[in-house]
């Protein structure tokens, strides 16, 4: 059966097929929800933003004209409202996360089995995590969203530069953990 | 000693770099094991974070999402027709009262040939006065009460409604 198009899809349910939405909905909701629960760190609060982003989404669609991709469009709604909720929340984000130039400090004590190998992608998952938000979203979108740095700087309303900046600080980061913790014999 | 920076191996990892600063990054990398050491680290975390899933939604998230979709469009409907029974009602009264008023100034036309206008405003005026006086007066008063009475705890609901409403997405 032919795949359709986000575009298709849209088009469909701004002209009544309410139901087609739910295409959309499955799409995006596994990498927007892996996006979401980084940002806030709390898989309650990212499921429950994500059902807001997506009525959001739904009742913007007559906004979305297909000048930028559907997921682009998407993703920025997500990733203001994560910031949003942040804010709410009362969270320094913006001194955690605005900055570049910040050092990225993992927990050191993170207590890695060696023989958990079966574990392996727990762990990365948790050292994604445990960076700072923008870090972590930036990580998220690059590898799993599999977003261009060209497009994240969009979706972020930031350089490109900046968006290179903390994709390098974010991996080098990782990688000087796993140096000092030697864990690469554990990783290969 | 490390001869190249972290920048430079994200770079080199992700292809950014020209033939001569790569061939000259390659150099390095074979003659420096400290360098080599961080680079493969560095590669290998790119290699992990590649092959990293999404996480997944609970189950029955679209039907949430649907079930909010529709309860949002369905109360937007009834809010609607609750909107244009209102505005009915409105418009009806304004068309009676006009109405009235017409009437009052044809039948008063036909009994005097040439009538004067302030004469005919003036009995308009009277007619008005007289059928106000008549609604709120005796059994009429009662009926205009329940009607208003009944307007108000509909708009009352409404109005404790959108409150709920505003105060839900506040909370959000």
């Amino acid at each position: 059966m032919k795949k359709l198009s986000d575009w298709e899809i849209i088009e469909s349910v701004k002209k009544g097929n309410q139901s087609d939405y739910s295409i959309i909905i499955d799409r995006y909701k596994n990498k927007a929800f892996s996006l979401l629960k980084r940002m806030l760190k709390n898989e309650l609060d990212a499921e429950e933003v994500l059902q807001d982003c997506f009525v959001k989404a739904y009742n913007s669609l007559s906004k979305f004209k297909g000048d930028a991709k559907f997921s682009t469009w998407f993703y920025r709604i997500v990733y203001n409202t994560a910031l949003t909720k942040l804010s709410s929340k009362k969270r320094k984000t913006e001194t955690e996360m605005s900055s570049v130039d910040d050092h990225i400090n993992l927990k050191s004590d993170y207590d890695y089995r060696v023989s958990e190998k079966q574990d392996l992608s727990k762990f990365i998952n948790e050292l994604v995590n445990s960076l700072p938000e923008k870090n972590a979203a930036v990580l998220n979108l690059y590898y799993i969203n599999e977003i261009s740095c060209e497009e994240i700087s969009k979706l972020m309303n930031t350089s490109l530069s900046n968006v290179k900046v903390m994709l390098h600080r974010s991996r080098s980061a990782l990688k000087d953990y796993i140096l000092k913790n030697n864990l690469v014999k554990e990783l290969l | 000693m490390n001869l190249l920076n972290d920048d430079i191996l994200n770079n080199y990892l992700d292809g950014a770099l020209d033939t001569k600063e790569r061939t000259e990054v390659e150099k390095i990398l074979k003659n420096s094991e400290a360098d080599r050491k961080r680079f493969n680290a560095l590669k290998l975390v790119h290699e992990k974070l590649s092959i990293l899933k999404a996480d997944e939604v609970s189950p029955g998230f679209n039907d949430n999402v649907m079930l909010r979709l529709k309860k949002k469009y369905a109360r937007a409907k009834q809010q609607n027709y609750f909107i244009i029974a209102v505005a009915a009602v409105f418009v009806f009264i304004c068309v009676a009262i006009v109405g009235y008023l017409i009437a009052g100034i044809i039948s008063t036309a036909g009994q005097n040939e040439s009538p004067q206008l302030i004469d005919i405003v003036n009995r308009s005026g009277k007619n008005i006065v007289t059928f106000t006086q008549k609604l709120f007066s005796g059994e009429n008063l009662s009926i205009i009460g329940s009607v208003f009475s009944f307007a108000i705890i509909i708009a009352g609901y409404f109005f404790y409604e959108q409150q709920k409403r505003m105060k839900a997405n506040l909370g959000r």
